[in-house]
């Protein structure tokens, strides 16, 4: 099974050595009896636990909702059925639900900042290093950029989150469901936009503080 | 060649094009101001943005909880998932540990780097779940010469609080991931190693040589700890009774992860795949003045360590030595490998064989579900 189609070959970034059991075979054995379906699911929770709670933290700046929603993702796995003779590609599917629900949370989130903005200006949370001042700058830099990702199509954002953990564009396109050709358009797009946007924002900080 | 779309320029500055096309953009590029000039737009946006994108990054305290507790939350969820046994993790256990350890930590590197800290170090190390976290770190502190194992029933550690070295202190120097990436031959890798790159001549039997070369630059980190918020947090722990170290208060130790590479051969193939990690040993600089005797007395008081645990830590020259964990049901010894001597730890359940060992400052980390004998044959072919 594995060979034919270089989409098929599985980046185990995870396990690498330890992961014996190809993608492909324990997806295989998702969908069989209870018993090999239920240590799959763990050997693949094992492999991809850190790349889907990676996408959720850098989307949400939230450890509970990141966990929260990772286990979202790995449920939806479980009860997911593949189609029998489709050509998967685990790590693209699972990139793609995280990047999905990450992305809503993020949009959900920054709805609820414009209405709290509009009741009281709001302050930024404080961090619990020994240089407040420190933490509060590094957290607005933060708040600045999910703020900025929500703004984004959701294929913009996640393109941008997905480089920044360092997938390659073949990983992009499987994940964002597009050709590899297309990923450096929507990431040229995407850092326009976001540049443009962080720029502006800036400025009006700045302006609004004097 | 026509101009350049947008899309491609940027795939160009990600090194995503195929090389021919990329000196075809090349040269265009010199003749063509336009495209010139749409590049250097494209480049100035792209590392404006990822500069940006870096800071959401999880820094080291915002890695997710530990897998066993993720798991059971799961199970909570969904009661279709069946409760493991204890001996089941275990062997799963080793198996996620050697491979985040051969895998040279790309995804557990924050652990890893946790770990480069003196007092995460051994916190990590008994931290749950036992086994993948201590393994992480195949670092010492200072620097590592040699391994040595340390016998871990992890049944003992249920009882240890998991600890988060954020609430004790602040890091800092961490801006992005290492990037880690595929190479296409061993001289591309070679190139990009500031040691020579060794590979095995002789593969066990059904081994494919064609092996998959990923290089991991160089990172490091640094951690502040801080007395005040460290007494705060053993509070709100309920943890008293610990002398908490205050020679190390206000002190920046800081970690640095050289270069190294991983090749892995017959990924994915049950009875034939082998990985072979190699790198300048991490190091830990700790400043004049720090009493780490103090440090490690505060580690080792912890509740919920068990003393024979203790006991193999407090044996152990962290200055020289890395600890490698052997697991109930494992078996290790040392032995001679690559001319020096090195540590062979065996897990039969997950059939797996991992040998440890340091040459000329490079430390190797070589795993396989092959034959004992195979392996060491391997590693002692290294060329």
């Amino acid at each position: 099974m594995q060979g034919e189609n270089p989409n098929d070959k599985p980046m185990v970034k995870e396990t690498g050595l330890g992961a014996t059991l190809s993608d492909s075979l324990l997806l295989e054995q998702l969908g069989q009896g209870r018993s090999s379906r239920d240590g799959a699911f763990e050997e693949i929770f094992a492999r991809y636990r850190h790349l889907v709670y990676g996408v959720l933290f850098r989307m949400t700046g939230d450890r509970d909702e990141a966990e929260e929603l990772s286990q979202e993702v790995f449920l939806k796995l479980y009860t997911h059925r593949f189609r029998s003779g489709e050509s998967h590609n685990l790590q693209g599917w699972l990139y793609r639900v995280a990047t999905n629900l990450g992305f809503n949370s993020l949009r959900s989130r920054q709805r609820q900042r414009n209405r709290l903005d509009r009741l009281a200006h709001e302050r930024p949370e404080h961090g619990s290093g020994s240089d407040p001042g420190v933490e509060v700058l590094r957290q607005e830099e933060r708040d600045a950029v999910r703020q900025i990702l929500a703004t984004l199509p959701e294929r913009q954002a996640a393109c941008l989150t997905l480089r920044q953990m360092g997938l390659s564009y073949a990983e992009i396109a499987q994940a964002v469901g597009v050709s590899p050709g297309s990923v450096g358009t929507l990431l040229a797009r995407a850092e326009c936009t976001f540049k443009e946007r962080y720029l502006s924002n800036d400025k009006e900080a700045n302006y609004g503080m004097r | 060649m026509g101009c350049v779309d947008i899309g491609k320029l940027r795939a160009f500055c990600d090194g995503e094009v195929a090389s021919g096309e990329a000196k075809q953009i090349e040269t265009h590029v010199a003749r063509c101001i336009s495209c010139r000039e749409q590049l250097d737009g494209v480049r100035k946006a792209g590392s404006f943005v990822a500069a940006k994108m870096n800071a959401i990054a999880p820094l080291p305290g915002e890695a997710p909880p530990g897998i066993e507790a993720s798991l059971a939350a799961i199970r909570r969820r969904e009661p279709r998932l069946a409760t493991k046994t204890a001996e089941g993790n275990t062997a799963r256990g080793l198996s996620r540990w050697i491979g985040g350890l051969v895998a040279g930590a790309t995804f557990h590197w924050r652990a890893s780097v946790a770990g480069l800290v003196a007092v995460a170090v051994v916190i990590s190390l008994v931290a749950l779940p036992p086994v993948r976290t201590i393994a992480d770190d195949l670092l010492g502190i200072f620097r590592v010469q040699k391994f040595t194992q340390v016998t871990l029933d992890p049944g003992t550690l249920k009882n240890l609080p998991n600890f988060d070295p954020s609430k004790m202190g602040t890091f800092d120097g961490i801006t992005r991931e290492p990037s880690s990436s595929t190479v296409a031959s061993p001289a591309e890798a070679a190139a990009r190693l500031d040691f020579p790159l060794r590979l095995p001549q002789h593969l066990p039997a059904g081994v494919t040589n064609n092996p998959k070369l990923a290089v991991t630059d160089s990172f490091s980190v640094a951690y502040t700890f801080d007395l005040a918020r460290a007494t705060t947090y053993m509070a709100s722990m309920g943890i008293t009774g610990i002398d908490l170290p205050k020679s190390l208060n206000g002190q920046k130790i800081s970690g640095t992860m050289p270069v190294h590479v991983i090749a892995s051969y017959g990924e994915g193939v049950p009875g034939a795949a082998m990985a072979l990690f190699q790198g300048r040993s991490p190091v830990v600089e700790i400043p004049d003045g720090v009493n780490l005797d103090e440090v490690f007395n505060a580690i080792y008081s912890l509740p919920g360590l068990p003393p024979e645990l203790v006991v193999q830590l407090r044996a152990i020259d962290w200055r020289t030595t890395a600890p490698v964990p052997v697991l109930k049901g494992d078996t290790s010894r040392k032995l001679t490998v690559d001319g020096v001597e090195g540590l062979l730890v065996r897990n039969d359940i997950e059939k797996v064989t991992v040998l440890f060992w340091q040459k000329d400052g490079i430390v190797y980390v070589m795993a396989g579900d092959v034959a004992d004998s195979d392996l060491v044959a391997a590693a002692n072919s290294l060329k």
